[in-house]
């Protein structure tokens, strides 16, 4: 079986800043392929300069790859985009993480939700009042509010127009990007568990894109890990989790407050150094071997592979060693030598 | 262990902040307790309109003349609210310092970092430029950045997000204040950068007995760096006791739930949040009686949750809950089931 949506070897550069007389290039998006199955919901974490949401514009077309390609159910986008580009923006939706600036404060929520309609089946408003009544129901407003305007609503009710906006088609795939992280805490499990709830009934599929590592791993079912522009890490949630493989995820993990005094007492964390490099310049080899507590001289020299090494896991580490950083005491140097696998024992030995 | 009011440096009773605005008075504060003794870290957690930054800016005299602010702030025995600008000054940045969250716009970004930190130096303390010059390095080196002779001549605009937290913080303990205000010092940054500041805070806290105010809506940070946590909701403290008695034996139906709704590493996938139903009050016209009690589960007529407002009920040692129904909730384990719902793994 094909899947939904696969992305095979998606490159997306910018221009710089001027640097003399040259303008520098910004690697945003580096080589980056993944799946996404019909029904599941994958999550693109990583922190802010990691490419994940320009890879969520690139993969929807709202930005154009500088090289590679997406498939759509098999279909080549570009082609897609060319022959019919609404009929390709039907099947890919977007929800934006601000629900302040992602609605046209003069528009009502009634006009917001029926302009789908509008623009894809040249329905007038009044046409669309009953599929704008149950759209706002799915999401749980009332069909009330479809004659006010976004000002008056709180943050969490205008993710949920967002939502509704993006359902309304009835679209094969949703891009979530961050759509939770401007809400506070209590409103956004209400969002979190609509999402869930919106899968469920309707099959949706999602991408969701977010850098809060608790919430993505509440939602998704496989978790894609980036770092500067790279995916280091695919795996299902519960792998990544409990026993994640790339340094970068294992520091990751570990830097996650947990709201647990007695917990939080007993950790020891990874603590990587320093900042996020510029994607204008990233190093050479392995992107986080600036940061990396295994770092060795191979991984300046040698790109490492997004190499599966068995349990439909890949990591792209040349020091790949699976830890778990759930467990309270686990510190950096553990397990280093012994039971790692057979890379790790050939290069330190 | 907890630094009661005897002996606290900081020491707000009563505090109400009243805001001036075309709709009629925004009552941001509306009565808050907050005592901090040396070298405590103590956590102020709520969500946005809770009042935990105003309060935090009123304690430094920072608010707009809009503002009304009545009730007491006592610092080391002095009065804040009565101080004059002059004095105010000195304190500022001299006794209590403040780290904002975002650096970016809390560095100038037209002078050198370094100037910047050495101008704080000079104005609180009688230095030469060179000594302040001395100083300052000394200060970036103790933050750890890296080469800090040469980074102290740089601009914000050169310095990462998380250096300039870093330059921020060194900026903040020049002067060996006795208190740190931060106010969501890592809200800004990455996770793994944000586990770095927060070590190097807890870290320097320690060292030199820095007592902090933390002003946060992150729980996970709370749990990890506060000693004591007052919970704020509407502008009103809503819980307060050590990080263990809030998080462990909650005590309040809004604390809870929060920890109910908070998505944790922690704990089983499976089970769905728990939201808290219902929308934040306008700081306009609050709720009447207790003001969480439109979105509260366990919010009961005849108990008064709608018509009186909440007295501060003592739970033992200092750990107190503002709410009609805990002297049920708590014993018969209500509060501690919901903060431990999502299918808690312990």
């Amino acid at each position: 079986m094909t899947a939904l949506l696969e992305a095979i070897d998606l490159h997306k550069t910018f221009p710089g800043p001027r640097e003399g007389l040259i303008r520098s290039t910004v690697h945003a998006v580096s080589g980056v392929s993944l799946a996404v199955e019909r029904g599941e919901t994958v999550g693109v974490v990583g922190e802010s300069g990691c490419g994940k949401s320009t890879l969520g514009r690139v993969l929807m077309r709202l930005i154009k790859p500088t090289s590679g390609q997406v498939l759509l159910d098999g279909e080549d986008m570009a082609d897609l985009e060319k022959h019919d580009r609404k009929a390709l923006r039907r099947r890919i939706q977007i929800v934006f993480q601000d629900p302040y600036a992602s609605l046209n404060p003069r528009m009502t929520i009634g006009e917001i939700l029926s302009e789908p309609f509008l623009v894809h089946e040249k329905r007038k408003r009044s046409e669309s009042r009953d599929d704008v009544a149950r759209l706002l129901k799915v999401v749980g407003l009332s069909p009330e509010h479809g004659s006010r305007y976004p000002h008056e609503f709180s943050g969490g009710q205008r993710q949920r127009v967002g939502i509704a906006r993006a359902l309304a088609l009835e679209p094969d795939l949703v891009v979530l990007d961050e759509p939770v992280s401007a809400l506070d805490v209590s409103i956004q499990a209400g969002i979190v568990n609509l999402l869930d709830d919106l899968q469920d009934r309707l099959g949706m599929t999602y991408l969701f894109i977010a850098h809060d590592l608790s919430v993505v791993r509440h939602i998704s079912d496989r978790v894609v890990v980036m770092y500067l522009g790279k995916v280091v890490e695919v795996a299902s949630t519960r792998r990544i989790f409990e026993a994640p493989g790339h340094p970068y995820t294992q520091a990751l993990l570990s830097a996650v407050p947990v709201a647990d005094p007695t917990a939080e007492r007993a950790r020891r964390r990874i603590i990587v150094e320093g900042d996020v490099p510029s994607p204008t310049h990233p190093p050479s080899g392995c992107r986080f071997r600036t940061r990396c507590p295994k770092a060795e001289d191979i991984c300046a020299e040698e790109e490492p592979l997004l190499i599966d090494r068995g349990q439909d896991h890949p990591v792209a580490c040349h020091f790949a060693e699976v830890i778990d950083v759930t467990s309270p005491v686990v510190g950096p140097g553990e397990g280093g030598g012994g039971g790692g696998d057979g890379q790790a024992v050939e290069v330190s030995g | 262990m907890a630094g009661g009011p005897d002996g606290a440096l900081l020491d707000v009773v009563d505090l109400k902040v009243d805001f001036r605005s075309d709709d009629g008075l925004v009552h941001a504060v509306r009565g808050v307790d907050l005592a901090v003794g040396p070298g405590e870290i103590v956590a102020v957690v709520g969500e946005s309109g809770s009042g935990k930054s105003v309060t935090a800016m009123s304690i430094l005299g920072l608010l707009p003349t809009s503002a009304e602010i009545t009730g007491s702030i006592s610092w080391q025995g002095e009065e804040l609210l009565e101080a004059g600008s002059g004095r105010l000054r000195q304190v500022r940045g001299g006794e209590i310092s403040m780290i904002f969250q975002d650096p970016l716009t809390a560095l100038n970004p037209v002078y050198r970092v370094g100037d910047q930190i050495i101008e704080m130096i000079r104005s609180h303390r009688d230095l030469s430029k060179r000594e302040a010059r001395a100083r300052a390095i000394e200060m970036l080196d103790l933050v750890g950045i890296p080469q800090p002779d040469k980074r102290i001549r740089q601009y914000p605009h050169e310095y990462s997000g998380g250096m300039r937290q870093r330059a921020m913080i060194a900026m903040a303990l020049s002067c060996d204040p006795k208190l740190i205000i931060a106010d969501e010092p890592t809200t800004a940054l990455d996770v793994t950068v944000q586990a770095q500041v927060l070590e190097l805070l807890t870290d320097l806290s320690q060292r030199l007995s820095t007592a902090i105010v933390l002003i946060t809506h992150d729980l996970g940070v709370v749990a990890g760096m506060a000693e004591r946590v007052v919970v704020m909701y509407a502008g009103r403290l809503v819980e307060k006791g050590t990080v263990d008695e809030v998080f462990d034996q909650t005590s309040h139906p809004y604390t809870a739930g929060l920890l109910a709704s908070l998505p944790r590493l922690d704990r089983a996938v499976d089970e769905p949040l728990v939201p808290i139903g219902g929308q934040p009050p306008s700081m306009l016209r609050p709720p009447s009686g207790c003001s969480f009690h439109p979105r509260c589960r366990f919010c009961e007529e005849v108990d008064g949750c709608t018509s009186i407002v909440p007295e501060l009920i003592d739970f033992g040692g200092g750990h107190v809950s503002a709410c009609h129904r805990a002297a049920t909730l708590v014993p018969d384990g209500s509060l501690a089931r919901l903060a431990a719902t999502p299918g808690s793994t312990s």
